[in-house]
């Protein structure tokens, strides 16, 4: 009998560490990069937008001539360099700066200048959109929320098992329904003047709800810019909730998420839903006031270029008020900050 | 919990004084402006002002402030990690934007919402740079915040009639090297050297912060950070209180008054409420990777 030579079996290797406190994981890259592009160039975009020899508008209202290339600027009338600190060379050098910084990070490797980068971004546009006026800080408040959230699960996209990650996504879905169920007055300018006046206040939630109730039965109508009125379908108040409905969703994909049910998709899904939230408003308000202004010179014979003017600046403005001209540069941010390196 | 600052080692049990005497101190900053003895708003409780109150919005900016001080109390004593970080933020946050708003109760007038955001980021990279704690975190809040204070200003115009726009940071830069070099000043105010003592000292603690990416930190730099952030918001009240006791002698109700426009007016309470809250979070973070944030 012939002993069987076993040869020793190689030594076990080493069982795994303990599961390890959850880090804040890789996200969804790729859609870190996509948003890092469109929030560049959207950047860019305001700054060409308020700055253009067509319908530039920035600081019309104090009688700024903003029709003319934002380069000329920094030009004095004989071609010279011109180093002034106006509000325009402000607003001018902050968006310029952001969105060159916004897609010098879609195209760079995670690194900490790629962080320092996107960062600053989010500081420079912050300190030139962050709403001075009263009307918007509620909706402000909505679109950080909204941000926030897209910024947490962007980050991790395996469950948010991340802690960070699943602290800024918890922030962000609290933020929202605050956000959803604080009372609004019906006039805010008259609950600024006169604070004793009474006057209903609705929470956007109820608001919502209540709205698609009356248009579901048919009871919901709107004023028409020529006069009178017409009865309201569902695509009208999904156009008028272009707000709402976004912080609602992300909301529930939020919840999801924190559940451990949000999936991979969670993440690209949110960042759609924070654009729809933050560029809808803009593209409803501009097709709206083009409405009227067709509606009020039927005859007039309008260009491509009028169109684009008229579209460009009223979407534009509409994008600059509250957070929404900070609200990608935000979810990029957070989301760059709460990965593990 | 350690002399310095809170205790690292159990992150499940982990009790927060310095929470704990935030939300103290937003609950006292409500009580100072509405009690029927020096109310600086209202002479009446702060639940009699609720019950009168015709605006919902003004109600629920009491609510989420008496009930974000509440909350901060009990979690901060009470030391169980149930994601307090996360209520707490979101409350804070929730405050940030409504306070800074003219239908709010509790009204911030005195700096924008960005500058106040950036105050609580510098303040909250300070404290964790003087406890010690979280060295990068400290690094980036600080930086963030020193940077966002600084454009911030530097994007903000005054429009004067008659004259160019002019920035608020250019102003104060220009004001103070003028008032050190004995040369004219830009604005006209009065007691105006108190307000640049104010701008210096908030200047001074936003370059210490953005510094702190270059390697200058520690538990003396955030010391002398927090020192300068709190000189920022009290330098120009305990001067005016300085000349009202010097005029007409010690009053508690004009002290009471001051303490409350420091804290709620000038925005105090929510910067350091703000801050103590990102800490907090930031300190979750660290002990979840094990303290390598």
């Amino acid at each position: 009998m012939t002993r069987l030579e076993l040869e020793p079996l190689p030594p076990r290797p080493p069982p795994p560490p303990a599961a390890a406190p959850a880090p804040d994981g890789e996200g969804s890259p790729w859609a870190w990069r996509a948003g890092c592009a469109a929030a560049g160039v959207l950047t860019l975009g305001v700054l060409f937008s308020s700055f253009n020899p067509t319908f530039g508008f920035f600081l019309k209202d104090r009688g700024f001539d903003a029709q003319r290339w934002p380069w000329l600027l920094f030009q004095d009338t004989n071609g010279g360099a011109r180093l002034d600190w106006m509000p325009q060379q402000a607003y001018v050098l902050s968006l310029l700066l952001a969105g060159l910084c916004l897609l010098a990070c879609s195209v760079m490797t995670r690194s900490l200048l790629r962080a320092a980068l996107c960062v600053t971004s989010l500081v420079l546009v912050t300190a030139v959109v962050m709403p001075s006026s009263d009307e918007y800080m509620l909706l402000a408040a909505a679109q950080a929320g909204l941000a926030l959230l897209a910024g947490g699960v962007l980050a991790d996209g395996r469950g948010l098992e991340g802690t960070g990650a699943r602290r800024a996504a918890g922030v962000g879905c609290m933020l929202l329904a605050l956000f959803l169920v604080l009372p609004y007055p019906d006039d805010k300018q008259l609950a600024l003047d006169n604070p004793l006046v009474d006057q209903p206040y609705e929470s956007p939630l109820s608001v919502t709800f209540s709205d698609l109730a009356r248009t579901v039965r048919g009871e919901m109508q709107a004023a028409v810019p020529g006069g009178g009125m017409r009865d309201v379908h569902l695509g009208d108040w999904a156009g008028a909730h272009l707000l709402d409905l976004p912080v609602l969703l992300a909301l529930l994909l939020g919840v999801l998420a924190l559940l451990g049910r949000g999936g991979r998709w969670a993440g690209p899904a949110l960042l759609v839903l924070l654009l729809v939230g933050t560029l809808g408003p803009c593209v409803m308000r501009a097709l709206q006031e083009a409405a009227a202004y067709r509606s009020g010179m039927p005859d007039a014979e309008e260009t491509v270029a009028d169109l684009v003017a008229v579209h460009g600046r009223n979407a534009t403005q509409a994008y600059l008020l509250g957070l929404r001209a900070a609200c990608l540069p935000m979810a990029l941010s957070v989301a760059e900050l709460l990965r593990r390196r | 919990m350690d002399a310095t600052g809170p205790s690292t080692t159990q992150p499940g049990a982990r009790r927060s004084p310095p929470l704990a005497s935030a939300g103290a101190m937003m609950l006292a900053a409500a009580l100072l402006m509405a009690n029927p003895f020096f109310g600086a708003s209202s002479t009446s409780w702060p639940w009699e002002v609720l019950a009168r109150a015709r605006s919902p919005l003004l109600v629920a900016n009491w609510l989420v402030w008496l009930g974000a001080g509440l909350l901060a109390v009990v979690l901060g004593l009470r030391g169980r990690d149930t994601g307090r970080g996360t209520v707490l933020a979101a409350l804070a946050l929730l405050l940030g934007f409504t306070c800074h708003s003219k239908l709010a109760g509790l009204r911030i007038e005195e700096n924008s919402l960005a500058v106040n955001a950036g105050i609580s980021l510098l303040m909250a990279g300070f404290l964790l740079q003087a406890w010690g704690l979280g060295d990068r975190a400290a690094r980036v809040l600080s930086a963030l915040g020193g940077l966002l204070v600084v454009w911030t200003l530097a994007c903000a115009f005054d429009y004067p009639s008659g004259a160019p726009p002019r920035s608020q940071l250019v102003v104060k830069v220009h004001d103070l090297v003028s008032r050190l070099v004995g040369g004219d000043v830009l604005m006209d105010l009065p007691n105006y050297d108190e307000h640049l003592a104010s701008a210096a000292a908030l200047l001074l603690a936003s370059a210490l912060g953005m510094l702190a990416l270059l390697g200058v930190r520690g538990r003396l730099s955030g010391s002398l950070g927090v020192v300068m952030l709190v000189a920022t918001f009290a330098i120009r009240p305990v001067c005016t209180f300085s000349r009202v006791v010097a005029a007409e002698g010690f009053d508690a109700v004009t002290f009471a008054r001051h303490v409350s426009e420091v804290l709620v007016t000038m925005g105090m309470a929510w910067c350091v409420f703000m801050s103590v809250v990102i800490v907090d979070l930031a300190q979750d973070r660290r002990d979840a990777s094990g303290g390598a944030a």
